[in-house]
């Protein structure tokens, strides 16, 4: 009898060790770092030891810039995504569910998606100035498709087995769609809304960098224009923790939400 | 026949259009069951068994014919009747307990919050699955799977169950021990029982009576009422020479059957 652990991810023989394990891989990375700057392997001018840079974010934390920097990125990553979501997950569904309407739309997406959100740059500067709109628009437009083709597949790939069991025992259209169509579809937007959460916050950092829409990216771009070398390498090292971290949260609530899907169930079962 | 006629299928056909023509699945089936009887639907892989019985329940509806229940046509699954398929795997929703799997057709069928758990917790302890209440279907053995589909379909407080080679896919002695089960629950809740199966010894073994299904497209070839005493069991009911002389017929009318029917292609194509 298959028991579910406790802790889903403790499946190695060694449990407990990974984040040890993931520690001593970024101390080495960091020395090796530190020593190429030290030694002028790459001129420490421009790149600074990581000792030096990780002065330069203690001394951001204190102040509200950085947090406030944080605050207009993620902004425009979340109502990016959200627009995109609330817009790809019914549009999927929709279009993963009739027939007619998959094939009316497929020249229309295929054209569409391969469109790379930055190229679209110059475009939302005209029509949406430099401001947090085009930032929102930029974000959306790319964190769009994932979602949508995950609600697709997500329909298509539901089990007709049951379907049909739903429809042996009465419901209706409603209930199925509430009570099958909707937790069945779920696992697969937690994918593309991973997927897209990345992809969101390359494409809100692009545009405060490129154009100088407010948040991180424009930061980076100031503290070049400045020259304050430890300070931009300060700002990335940020921008970095901040895509890890939501990613993780990502993870978490995918693997937590749906722990009962085949590509999650792995992990849960020992 | 004893009692009313509850189920009463008349002049039944069933043909499939599809892009490479029509499959005459179902010709002409006529029969009927009475009140609390366990009927099975004996016959060859592909002749049409999964249709008769998917137009009885209201999931297909029929070429030609018609399916009365209670006198009242069948249109759509009736609130009162409860279907077990032959897949398993597929007919539980990953995503809910065992607990609810059972009560999520009652939550439609207006069933208290109470009156659901009782029901399920009931259920399920009648198929000896009462402490994996809280387990998810894929943690448990394809028999145990089968049980929980049984449940089920016992917590839907049915008037009439049909059931769709149940069976079919779990191993021998698993199978005779859900057999068995099957027997105990249908003496105890006296639900009238439409049972398909392509095992000829499974059918004689259950029945009141046997109705054997030729090739598709199937007509009922003969009617064989079993007469065997009551409870019955796996050793001592399939010693007897009435088991033996039972499963003989039935196995000779499908046979002559098929004999007979390959005859007449041969002489069509001469
Ligand atoms: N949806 C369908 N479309 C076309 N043909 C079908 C469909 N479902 C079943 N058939 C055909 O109808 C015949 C009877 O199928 P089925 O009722 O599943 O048989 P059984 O359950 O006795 O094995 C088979 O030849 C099968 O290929
Ligand atoms: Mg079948």
């Amino acid at each position: 009898m298959a028991k579910v652990a406790r802790d889903g991810r403790d499946t190695n023989p060694w449990p407990g060790t990974s984040f040890w394990v993931g520690l001593v891989g970024v101390l080495l990375v960091m020395t090796a770092l530190e020593l190429v700057a030290r030694f002028e392997l790459l001129p420490s001018r421009w790149f600074p030891p990581v000792t030096v840079v990780l002065g330069a974010v203690a001394d951001l934390l204190p102040t509200g810039d950085l947090w406030s920097e944080i605050g207009r990125t993620l902004w425009g990553w979340g109502v990016g995504l959200a627009v995109a979501a609330v817009l790809a997950i019914p549009l999927g569904m929709l279009v993963g569910s009739v027939e007619a309407i998959y094939r009316a739309l497929r020249v229309v997406i295929e054209f569409l998606r391969p469109i790379p959100s930055v190229a679209l740059l110059p475009a939302a500067v005209l029509i949406f100035g430099i401001g947090s709109s085009m930032k929102v628009f930029l974000v959306a437009f790319a964190s769009f498709w994932p979602i949508l083709f995950q609600a697709i597949y997500g329909v298509q790939d539901i089990s007709p087995g049951v379907k049909e069991t739903a429809r042996a025992y009465g419901l209706g259209p409603v209930s199925r769609f509430m009570r099958v169509i909707l937790p069945s579809t779920l696992p697969y937007v937690a994918t593309g809304l991973r997927i897209s959460s990345a992809i969101a916050l390359i494409l809100a950092v692009t545009s405060e960098l490129v154009v100088g829409a407010p948040g991180l990216g424009q930061a980076i771009a100031a503290a070049h224009t400045a020259a304050q070398i430890p300070t931009m390498y300060a700002f990335i090292a940020v921008t970095g923790t901040l895509g890890w971290l939501l990613n993780t949260a990502f993870q978490a609530a995918e693997a937590r939400a749906l722990h009962w899907h085949p590509a999650q169930r792995e992990k849960a079962v020992v | 026949m004893s009692g009313r006629a509850m189920l009463e299928v008349t002049s039944l056909a069933k043909s499939y259009q599809s892009r490479n023509g029509t499959t005459d699945a179902i010709a002409d089936v006529s029969f009927r069951v009475a009140s609390g009887e366990f009927v099975c639907v004996v016959g060859p892989s592909g002749c049409g068994k999964t249709t008769l019985l998917k137009c009885l329940a209201g999931l297909l509806s029929p070429t030609a014919g018609e399916v009365q229940l209670n006198g009242e046509p069948v249109r759509r699954p009736p609130p009162n009747m409860a279907f077990v398929f032959q897949d398993y795997s597929n007919s539980m929703l990953p995503w809910l307990r065992v607990e609810n799997n059972i009560t999520f057709p009652l939550r439609h069928k207006g069933v208290s919050a109470d009156r659901r758990a009782a029901l399920a917790e009931e259920t399920l302890r009648v198929v000896g699955l009462g402490e994996f209440a809280r387990h998810y279907p894929w943690q448990l053995s394809g028999g145990m799977q089968q049980r929980v589909a049984i449940a089920r379909a016992l917590a839907y407080e049915p008037e009439i169950l049909l059931m769709d080679e149940p069976f079919a896919s779990v191993d021998a002695q698993t199978r005779s021990d859900l057999e068995d089960l099957l027997l105990d629950v249908w003496a105890r809740y006296g639900v009238t029982t439409v049972f398909v199966t392509h095992d000829i010894d499974e059918s004689v073994y259950l029945a009141d009576r046997v109705f054997v299904l030729n090739d598709r497209p199937s007509t009922v070839q003969m009617e064989v009422p079993v007469e065997l005493p009551r409870p019955r069991d796996q050793i001592t009911t399939k010693e007897l020479t009435e088991f033996t002389k039972l499963r003989t017929e039935v196995m000779r009318t499908i046979k002559h059957a098929r004999r007979s029917r390959s005859d007449e292609e041969r002489m069509g194509q001469a």
